[in-house]
């Protein structure tokens, strides 16, 4: 049958894409322990101790989300005030969400680490996040 | 673009006494704003380092200023200027033009001499992925658009006859498919060839606009804005003073020319020499001398409707790398007025420099080299600070797509810079790291334009200082000890080449020159061949393929490819430079990998945590006392620092002597205890395979070496990029200041190195 119109075969990759995420998502649902949440706060970046795998996996899954509402951590003033930022794709204009200020980039980071669990439901209960 | 207020740039990089240099600064909202002469030494405003230190420098430039908002020249295009309206298209006229196109939506402008304030002429454009022709005589437009969408990355020939005499318009779109041209193979079944048919009953005619390839004018007259850009390839445009018969369409969907009164034929490969096609001129092949010219550097040199992949480079086979390949994002000039200009005074001292704006609370620094007279050095110790890579790297939005913070191992963080180049990244351009809207890599980048991550006190998307602001960390280091030194830049080096190193004892990089010239590495070749002395500051230097628009200098091109860590890959046939006629890509893959240089090549990158070294058993040899001299035997050198806490870090270097390590290398140290997110470069594996991490690959480190050459010269290199974020610990009193500086004193004496063997 010849193709005459683009526009009506979609990309079929979306298809598997659906089932792999749900697939990651299940993989990944109940990694958000306390004591992973736990491990990001106190060192979010690594830089005491290199990063458990169980972290290391819900990191590279939170670091591969498309970039449309993802969350970031936005410098109001450096070193002093940071707060989170929600991306909206290229040419638009994020949305930054200012209740929440952060004095230092660490617990920026951390908070954005927390928003993006939430935002995929991988944070079952808000509690962990406090302990 | 309104977050910043106020911005600007300079008109070239770098400066001697006497030279002009022209700032050109755009506003928000108009009104007054401030501009001095600062010096810069450092912009890090990371409280655990020195701070931020500017000093004023008397100036003309002092005083205030008027400021307006300037408008951008957006997008690539070929502007043919038809002042006797030759081509205005009245009576019998027809078009032929092979299209290529990448992003089927929005309107796009594809061949035109059109007038869209009083939809006047005529236009080949593309409407919701739909070719369509349009005659407009001012008052009246007519149509003919075809009933098929257009397959992207799909060569179509493509004729618009406007028949005047006739009564009619008419379109023919026909697929001219090889195994090699586009996206698709032969075997796909596209039923896409078509014609369409209206009627016309008006004449087209359009006053002072120009023909314009890859979009259409504004409005008549000046300034010629162009709108509707376009994405994707053109290749051979045409225009005929007659209506073309379905054999003549016929015979041009084949490659040949129809006996038919040829007015204009635009051929983008004329002027290929074996240099390449280092220009903006368009010639017209038909005897009409009328000639165009580019605007927004498209890319030159790509592949055409009829290219067989046979051959690799235009250069060899020009008749088929006819296409040009334009981008509606593509910006090689900002092209605002001049705001002031400055002659350097004799007196003004090399250094780095910034012409700070101020307009209210809103403050913009543009940078700029001073460097001595041409042909004089004022110090033994130069810094060759690395323009050519931070071109390269010039409004980057890496980390605003999804793999980059994977690559990165951390999450964004964001300032106002970073928002206003997402939000108007058309207005600033693209590095190349980026991707121009249709997926094509961006392969040039232009100096003309506000570079708003090169900025004193920029902390770059990557987490950390980065290029620019990095090298600060160096000169704040020679400043804090008394260092003498002069500024020299990557557009020195090319202009003067071995000439402008051969003047001083020691030559520093910056902390990450990875994008070179074959000038470039030449200069340093015959500097450390004969007795000069290298210290390397960096890692993942030398690394990419890079030239200079002999025409633009302000302009370079790169194209990656095919290996290498990359942040796109050239496609088949399209890695040689347009601006030289050189296979693009790893320097490595043109047999000049930087170990041979500098005893080490790009291995990892670590952008989440740095490292310190180990001592390895060179470090206690004593002919290298002077080197080690103040520092313990078994002291681990550089774990600590501003970048990422270590001076081991970001990208590393590593010995290889199949790839061109001297022999004689001494191996003073090696970093250890990278993280899971620093990995083996694409270009070291062969095989993928786990295990290729900080932690469980040896590969993932970086090697200070040291050797000498031949007539008292030597080489140092620290093979990192975050060493220079240690130098200031503990007040500059720490190991890597202590090693850094013996070697430095060493090497800018007037005694020879003692060769090794």
């Amino acid at each position: 049958m010849p193709l005459t119109d683009p526009n009506v075969y979609p990309d079929k990759t979306l298809d598997w894409m659906a089932y792999f995420n749900h697939k990651r998502r299940d993989a990944l649902a109940h990694a958000a322990t306390p004591e992973v949440i736990a491990e990001h706060k106190n060192d979010p970046s690594g830089s005491k101790a290199r990063h458990s795998s169980k972290l290391q996996a819900l990191l590279i899954y939170l670091r591969m989300q498309p970039v449309d509402g993802k969350a970031f951590v936005y410098v109001q003033e450096p070193h002093r005030k940071y707060c989170i930022g929600l991306m909206n794709g290229r040419g638009e204009t994020p949305r930054i969400l200012e209740e929440q200020i952060f004095a230092s980039e660490k617990e920026a980071i951390h908070a954005v680490f927390l928003y993006r669990l939430r935002a995929l439901k991988l944070l079952k209960d808000d509690s962990e996040a406090e302990r | 673009m309104n977050r910043l207020g106020i911005r600007g740039y300079c008109d070239r990089p770098n400066v001697a006494p006497h030279d002009d240099i022209s700032f050109h600064v755009s506003c928000d909202e108009p009104g007054p704003y401030k501009a001095r002469l600062i010096r810069v030494v450092n912009g890090d405003l990371d409280p655990a380092g020195p701070g931020p230190n500017y000093t004023h420098v008397s100036s003309s430039i002092d005083g205030t200023y008027e400021g307006e908002k300037h408008r951008t020249q957006i997008g690539s295009f070929v502007k043919i200027p038809d002042p006797d309206g030759r081509l205005v298209g009245a009576g019998s006229f027809s078009l032929h033009v092979f299209v290529w196109v990448t992003t089927p939506r929005p309107r796009q402008g594809i061949l035109s001499r059109w007038n869209d304030r009083d939809s006047a002429g005529w236009a080949l454009t593309l409407e919701d992925g739909y070719l369509t022709g349009s005659a407009g005589d001012g008052e009246r437009t007519r149509v003919v658009r075809s009933d098929k969408r257009l397959f992207a990355e799909t060569w179509y020939s493509v004729v618009l006859n406007i028949d005047g005499s006739g009564g009619r318009l008419s379109l023919t779109q026909t697929t001219v498919r090889n195994s090699v041209n586009g996206r698709f193979g032969r075997i796909v079944p596209l039923d896409s060839d078509t014609c369409a048919v209206s009627t016309l009953d008006i004449t087209p005619c359009a006053q002072d606009v120009p023909v314009v390839v890859a979009g259409f004018a504004e409005s008549a007259g000046m300034p010629g804005w162009v709108i509707a850009d376009f994405n994707g390839k053109i290749d051979s445009p045409k225009c005929f003073g007659a209506v073309l018969s379905d054999s003549e369409i016929s015979q041009l969907a084949g490659g040949l020319m129809p006996n038919a009164a040829l007015l204009a034929h635009w051929d983008f490969a004329s002027g290929v020499e074996k240099a390449g096609i280092p220009s903006d001129d368009v010639t017209d092949v038909s005897g009409s001398e009328l000639h165009g010219v580019c605007v927004n550097q498209p890319d030159r040199g790509m592949t055409g409707w009829n290219w067989t992949g046979k051959e690799e480079n235009f250069i060899h086979c020009p008749e088929e790398f006819g296409a040009l390949w334009f981008h509606m994002d593509a910006l090689d000039d900002c092209r605002w007025p001049s705001a002031f200009r400055f002659t350097i005074p004799a007196e003004l001292r090399t250094g780095v420099y910034a012409v700070e704006l101020t307009k209210g609370s809103h403050v913009d620094h543009i940078p700029f080299f001073v460097t001595p007279i041409r042909g004089t050095a004022t110090a033994s110790v130069a810094v060759l600070m690395p323009t050519f890579s931070y071109l390269a790297y010039a409004n980057t939005q890496v980390l605003q797509y999804v793999p980059g913070q994977v690559i990165m191992g951390i999450f964004a963080t964001l300032n106002d810079r970073d928002l206003e180049l997402n939000e108007a990244w058309r207005e600033y351009g693209l590095s190349t790291y980026d991707l121009h809207s249709d997926g094509r890599g961006c392969q040039y980048s232009s100096w003309r334009r506000p570079i708003l991550n090169m900025r004193p006190d920029y902390r770059h998307e990557f987490g950390a200082v980065w290029q620019f602001p990095a090298d600060l960390h160096l000169i704040d280091w020679l400043e804090a000890r008394g260092t003498k030194y002069d500024v020299i830049t990557d557009h020195d080096l090319v202009d003067q080449g071995t000439s402008l190193l051969e003047q001083y004892k020691v030559v520093m990089t910056g902390t990450h020159p990875e994008y070179y010239s074959e000038e470039m590495l030449d200069a340093w070749e015959d500097y450390l061949d004969s007795g000069g002395r290298g210290m390397y500051m960096a890692a993942n230097g030398f690394y990419w393929v890079t030239s200079l628009h002999p025409r633009k200098p302000w302009v370079i091109e790169v194209r990656k490819g095919e290996s290498g860590d990359q942040a796109w890959r050239a496609r088949p046939g399209e890695l040689h430079h347009s601006t030289t006629g050189e296979r693009g890509g790893l320097w490595r893959n043109r047999a000049r990998p930087p170990q041979k240089l500098w005893g080490t090549g790009y291995t990892a990158h670590g952008l989440d945590v740095s490292a310190g070294y180990v001592q390895m058993p060179d470090a206690r040899d004593p002919r290298l006392a002077w080197m080690t001299k103040g520092i313990d035997t078994h002291e681990t050198i550089g774990n600590f620092g501003l970048v990422n806490g270590g001076a081991a870090g970001l990208e590393m270097d590593r010995i290889d002597y199949a790839l061109g390590t001297p022999p004689h290398t001494q191996l003073i140290a090696s970093s250890h205890g990278h993280s899971q997110n620093a990995l083996l470069v694409p270009e070291e594996q062969y095989f993928v395979s786990p295990g290729i991490d900080g932690i469980q690959d040896s590969r993932v480190r970086a090697d200070i070496v040291y050797f000498t050459t031949r007539n008292g010269g030597a080489v140092f290199s620290v093979s990192s990029m975050a060493w220079c974020g240690s130098l200031s610990d503990n007040n500059y009193d720490n190991n890597v200041s202590e090693l850094t500086g013996n070697v430095l004193d060493r090497f800018s004496s007037d005694e020879p190195l003692d060769p090794l063997e």
